[in-house]
């Protein structure tokens, strides 16, 4: 047993102050360790995470609030995925080289959180081999937020904005650079032979402080207490219709959100080879084929039963499938709608927290 | 390469051996299994066939558990990897994923009187469950197949009819919607659900077993539970969209439960407060 000295002491151990002028040599450090390092770059006004090549370290900017695209689970199962290809008879796998390391840095608490969750989907046995491989061979470098938007609402889920677990190392952006913590042994190697000074107990308070910030800039909020008997509850609620009237059907909430995990098998032919390749794409809930089945039958036919699914899987359902609730409140949803459906009204209004 | 454990996604290959014409849009294919395993499966499961470069659909396991080297699935051409079957020869090659899902409770209802209500294409996953009864006949008690489809035409397994008649203490009713000119037809003419004024059940003995279009299941369900029977004795097969027949696709979801893996058999009680679904 830790008592609580201990732990601290321990904590300060295996912590690091990373210069912010040393940020492109770390990255160059990782690549040279035969990672594919992916990170956020500055890209026509956004943040958008890319892979960086040993020349590109400089453009890493790990000053963002949110992707459009949920970094990890892109990288996890990335929007279209050979799986197979089939060719005379014979059957390949097309599994991800376990050599392939990937390493992955500036990724938010909320992603990461959404990650352990798409764990739980993808283990369950039997276990998804593509994904299972490309976890193994992943290497995380969190981030923690030091800024929050309108849209962020993760302390409903305690998802964020700063992360306890699931990461190798993690950063935290103070004054004079980044407080770099490590969180597994893989971590702990990556920093083993790059020099950075030891943390000082300031500077783990500074980080504190830093979150304490962020908590206060998160406007929105889902009251979790007892949801699913109030979301089960609401089933035949009108909202459900009245929503629909806005709803495009896009399906954009299902694409940016970091915990849609659904899939879509498509066979192609390769045309050079002869190949037929299958492959899975992302497939969301939102979208009018998603329910279909033969003959014209679709069993989420009209707009409302699908805006329903989307929100119940979120917010009730995923609950009894894998014991925690399906949204991390990154708040992609919100800021992509169209249509401006804020998932956290939607939830207040069934609970008459708003009217 | 080798991934140390098994690819959920790779199916096996299996030839067919042969093809049956149920009727004009409806074919029954046997099929063999190329590395000479047999498809262990049980009543009410579904396997997944691929036709390679079309692309990979679900089907009911319609043949007897008990013929163990061979098994048949029936297939209707309605979409795009059925109408790919239908070109499909003996000899042939298709890649078969499965058994999976949760079968009909044959063994919870032991001793039971059974009564088997299809509708259309859904007596493909009940003959399996007949031809069990027929082997294992003193299992259970009275039983009870009432099976309707839009025209004689539009039947399967009629061949097997007589068969079945000749199970000791057990009934066949047939029934169609329509009866086309010029056709023989000396049974029912209405909804299946009518048939159930020939049977007298035992309702804390009895069991029913359910499939067919949607919406037969819906008044079926409707009517059982106004004549009496048990939420929990009346079991329905369901058919969604399924991509993975392994709970990760997402396709078959109702409410928290996945048709692939908690279903396709569901009693009344365990859909009750389900939504897209018989309501």
């Amino acid at each position: 047993m830790f008592i609580k000295e201990d732990a601290r002491y321990w904590k300060l151990e295996m912590s690091f102050v990373l210069k912010r002028e040393e940020l492109p040599h770390f990255s160059k450090h990782i690549v040279s360790k035969g990672y594919s390092l992916f990170a956020p770059v500055k890209k026509e006004g956004r943040s958008a995470f890319k892979k960086i090549g040993e020349d590109h370290v400089d453009e890493i900017s790990l000053d963002y609030i949110r992707t459009t695209m949920p970094p990890l689970k892109a990288l996890l199962i990335p929007p279209k995925e050979t799986l197979l290809r089939i060719k005379d008879g014979r059957i390949e796998e097309v599994l991800p080289n376990p050599a392939d390391k990937i390493a992955i840095m500036g990724v938010h608490p909320c992603d990461v959180n959404a990650m352990s969750l798409l764990e739980r989907v993808y283990t369950d046995r039997p276990e998804d081999p593509y994904f299972k491989a490309r976890r193994n061979s992943l290497l995380i470098i969190a981030l923690n937020c030091k800024s929050a938007d309108e849209y962020c609402f993760c302390t409903s889920f305690g998802t964020g904005p700063s992360l306890d677990e699931g990461f190798d190392l993690l950063l935290t952006d103070l004054d004079e650079g980044f407080l770099v913590e490590v969180g597994s042994r893989k971590g702990a190697e990556l920093v083993g032979d790059f020099y950075m000074p030891k943390a000082l107990s300031t500077d783990l308070m500074e980080k504190d402080e830093t979150i304490r910030r962020a908590k206060g800039m998160i406007r929105k909020h889902v009251n979790t207490a007892g949801i699913q008997r109030i979301m089960t509850g609401a089933l035949y609620n009108p909202i459900w219709n009245e929503l629909a009237g806005k709803c495009t059907g896009c399906g954009a909430c299902n694409m940016v959100c970091p915990t849609c995990f659904c899939f879509n098998v498509v066979d192609e032919i390769e045309l050079d080879s002869g190949s037929v390749l299958r492959s899975r794409t992302w497939d969301g809930c939102l979208l009018w084929e998603y329910a279909e089945v033969a003959l014209g039958g679709n069993f989420r036919r009209d707009l409302s039963a699908r805006i329903r699914q989307f929100v119940n899987h979120k917010m009730n359902y995923w609950l009894n499938q894998y014991g925690a609730l399906g949204c991390v409140g990154c708040g992609r949803c919100i800021e992509q709608c169209p249509a401006r459906i804020d998932i956290t009204n939607v939830v207040a209004r069934l609970r008459g927290e708003l009217l | 390469m080798s991934t140390g454990f098994e690819n959920p996604y790779v199916p096996a290959f299996a030839k067919v051996v042969e093809i049956k014409d149920e009727n004009p849009i409806t074919k029954t294919f046997k099929l063999k299994m190329v590395n000479g395993e047999a498809l262990r499966f049980r009543p009410g499961q579904f396997d997944i066939i691929s036709y390679f470069g079309v692309g990979e659909s679900a089907f009911s396991i319609s043949s007897s558990p008990e013929e163990k080297d061979v098994f048949e699935n029936t297939v209707r051409k309605v979409g795009r990897v059925t109408t790919a079957l239908f070109n499909v020869k003996p000899g042939d090659m298709l890649g078969v994923r499965g058994p999976y899902g949760k079968p009909w409770p044959l063994e919870k209802v032991v001793g039971n009187d059974l009564i088997i209500i299809a509708g259309g294409m859904g007596l493909a996953p009940l003959r399996p469950v007949i031809h069990y009864i027929a082997k294992h006949r003193d299992l259970y008690g009275a039983v009870d197949i009432l099976y309707g489809a839009r025209t004689p035409g539009d039947m399967i397994y009629t061949y097997e009819f007589e068969s079945w008649k000749n199970i000791p203490n057990t009934r066949l009713y047939l029934t169609v919607d329509y009866v086309p000119p010029n056709t023989k037809w000396e049974h029912d003419v209405g909804v299946v659900t009518e048939l159930l004024r020939y049977v007298k059940p035992r309702m804390r003995y009895t069991s029913v077993f359910v499939c067919g279009p949607e919406i037969m299941m819906k008044f079926t369900a409707q009517l059982l539970l106004r004549m009496g029977f048990f939420p929990s004795e009346v079991f329905l097969s369901l058919e969604r969209r399924m991509k993975c027949g392994i709970g990760k696709c997402g396709h078959c979801q109702i409410g928290y439960k996945y048709v692939c893996k908690d279903g396709p058999v569901f009693n009344l009680e365990e859909i009750g407060l389900l939504p897209d679904v018989i309501e």
